[in-house]
């Protein structure tokens, strides 16, 4: 009875405040992305080793991020950003204003919805929306229908020589069969002080997981429907190679 | 509870821009051919006469390549009903995509694009020559800036759709125009509208044929536009380089299937198939009298049909009756 008060307490108040006044309940919230291999932050370009202990770099790493939501200790649904593309060349993050109170997870999509992919086109948004024709970055199939929403690709040297990195290999998913939406636990507290979450990308985890491995050598292309199975065995490790964690 | 959804709610960012500023534009009624079902028009892209002007310059115009060299209608002649007569029509720089260019005569029509049916909307479609390599390799960013600064077009812009000349114009413009493009006007609607006269004997003994259960060329190629859409395999070769519709769905069951092309106009757009690859009527006419090759996703109704050549005239006669004349001859504008 004393919850329900209390609740009903807090609903009033909100009401009251509204979209005008919100500042005495809020406080920001910076979703951040971060690419990581081997433990440290992944650079475009510099030369990694890889599963098969080949010389791995990473060339381009892009991902479409949508329907981005913060879940409340009571189960509130809060929303963060609609979509974004996160280019792992560049630093990137996103401060949002949330409700004050304790969290529990983070959700998000890798991907760009449904509702938002197939049957729309970028002529529809400002030209620099991510959506749009020059804020897709080169992530919009004109051929076929949809957006790309994962990009992953650079070069490796499959006779192991780091001074001659030849051979390319490049993963690019889309379609609306691979959109999906994913939900991490995580703590974190919104008050006056900024809060830190970051989503870590751990791109080594995309060639090699506990149930499967990729080998450069023999499976280094998708364009999605030109080889499902390898769109679905990358998707498979680059789910795994995901977690969100608190920063500070 | 309700008080926090409304403070939420103030948050939501707005995904696509706002198009409901369209109340003032003056929407014509295009004229279809007699026999043909009503137009869906896009609600955001009904036609207005600015619109179907500023799409058919646009479609005319060869700024639209990187080089200023290949307009749309460079491999869409009118003509030709919109097509070609290369195998592989030519783009910038004189190279040469892999597919044959199709008819556009009724594209309104069409419930997709592509003979792979990846592109779902007319309007969409209009990105890909634009940005593809063999084509016209330009940016549709690019191309805008610079045509918006052609005072003309962008005055026709504004008045079309209220905003300057960018890649929502250009598409919206260019797919506006492109759904006047129809052709219903040949000796076979004549007959269809009751003119008994409109068909020789010997076209009508194609027609026969044609739709008859031996040859089943109309089960595949039926209605108003003689294609039913579906995607087949014909048989024309062993292995297909080009994998068709698989390229899109990735199903492996998809292999060397191609759109059923609509028939209308047939007449003026050799060579055929989607490579190109039979130079004559007569050699179409021979491919399917055979039964094809031997693929394992053949489609069945293509099986060897023992025609005698009195009959492949009578088919032949029948695909010649399905060109409309008037369709060709129409008015168009200077390619520049
Ligand atoms: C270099 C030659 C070339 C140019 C330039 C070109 N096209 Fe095409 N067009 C083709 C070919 C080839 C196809 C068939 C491609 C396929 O189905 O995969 C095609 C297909 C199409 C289709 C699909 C028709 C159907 O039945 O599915 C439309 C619509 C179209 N083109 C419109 C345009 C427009 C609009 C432009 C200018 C912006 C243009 N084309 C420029 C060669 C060209
Ligand atoms: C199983 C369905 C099917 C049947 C039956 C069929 N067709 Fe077709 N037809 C197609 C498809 C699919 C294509 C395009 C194939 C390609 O591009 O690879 C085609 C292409 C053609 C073309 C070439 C059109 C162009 O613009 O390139 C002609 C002409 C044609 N068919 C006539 C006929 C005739 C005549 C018959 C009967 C003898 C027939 N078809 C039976 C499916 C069919």
């Amino acid at each position: 009875m004393k919850h329900v008060m209390m609740l009903a307490l807090a609903a009033a108040m909100i009401t009251f405040i509204g979209c005008e006044d919100p500042e005495p309940i809020e406080g920001t919230l910076r979703l951040g992305a971060k690419a990581m291999y081997d433990g440290n932050s992944m650079i475009i370009g510099d030369i990694y080793t890889d599963n098969n202990d080949r010389p791995i770099n990473i060339e381009q790493f892009r991902t479409y991020i949508s329907s981005m939501k913060a879940v409340k200790d009571d189960g509130t649904i809060v929303h963060i950003k609609a979509i974004d593309q996160i280019n792992f060349a560049e630093s990137w993050f996103f401060d949002a204003t949330l409700p004050a109170g304790d969290y529990y997870a983070i959700t998000f999509g890798i991907g760009v919805p449904e509702s938002i992919n197939a049957d729309q086109d970028p002529a529809q948004y400002p030209n620099d929306h991510v959506l749009g024709f020059t804020g897709n970055n080169g992530m919009f199939w004109s051929w076929n229908s949809g957006y790309i929403f994962t990009k992953f690709e650079g070069k490796t040297a499959l006779d192991g020589d780091e001074n001659s990195m030849t051979d390319p290999y490049a993963f690019h998913v889309g379609t609306d069969n691979f959109y999906e939406e994913f939900t991490f636990n995580v703590d974190f507290e919104i008050d006056e002080a900024r809060t830190d979450v970051d989503i870590i990308f751990n791109c080594e985890q995309f060639l090699e997981g506990t149930d499967d491995s990729i080998d450069l050598a023999t499976d280094n292309i998708t364009h999605t429907a030109d080889n499902i199975p390898l769109a679905e065995r990358f998707m498979a490790l680059f789910r795994d190679g995901i977690n969100v964690e608190l920063a500070n | 509870m309700l008080g926090l959804v409304a403070f939420i709610a103030c948050k939501e960012e707005r995904v696509l821009p706002d198009q409901n500023a369209e109340a003032d534009f003056e929407y014509i009624e295009v004229e279809t051919p007699a026999g043909f079902p009503a137009i869906d028009y896009p609600m955001e892209n009904r036609p207005t006469a600015e619109r179907i002007e500023l799409g058919r310059l646009l479609f005319h115009d060869a700024r639209l390549s990187r080089d200023n060299t290949v307009s749309c209608a460079s491999c869409h002649l009118a003509s030709h009903s919109f097509a070609d007569n290369e195998a592989q029509s030519v783009g910038v720089d004189g190279l040469r995509g892999d597919r044959n260019a199709p008819s556009l005569a009724n594209v309104a029509y069409h419930p997709y694009f592509f003979m792979d049916g990846g592109v779902q909307t007319l309007e969409r479609q209009v990105i890909a020559p634009l940005d593809n390599v063999l084509e016209m390799d330009h940016d549709i960013v690019e191309v805008s800036d610079e045509l918006s600064q052609d005072e003309f077009l962008n005055s026709l812009a504004k008045a079309a759709y209220g905003r300057n000349l960018d890649p929502f114009v250009l598409t919206r413009s260019i797919a506006a125009y492109e759904r006047t493009l129809l052709s219903g006007d040949s000796p076979y609607d004549c007959y269809l509208q009751g003119d008994q006269f409109a068909l020789t004997a010997e076209e009508k003994a194609g027609m026969e044929l044609f739709f008859s259960e031996r040859t089943q060329c109309g089960s595949c190629h039926s209605g108003f536009l003689l294609t039913d859409f579906s995607f087949n395999n014909i048989g024309l070769g062993e292995e297909y380089l080009d994998k068709g519709r698989r390229r899109v769905s990735g199903d492996e069951s998809d292999n060397g299937k191609f759109k059923t092309p609509s028939l209308r106009n047939v007449a003026l757009t050799a060579p055929y198939m989607h490579d190109g690859s039979l130079r004559t009527l007569e050699e179409v006419i021979d491919h399917f009298n055979s039964g094809g090759v031997d693929h394992d996703l053949k489609d069945d109704r293509i099986q060897q049909l023992n025609l005698t050549e009195e009959e492949q005239s009578q088919l032949k006669a029948f695909l010649l009756a399905l060109t409309d004349k008037s369709f060709v001859t129409q008015d168009l504008p200077q390619q520049n």
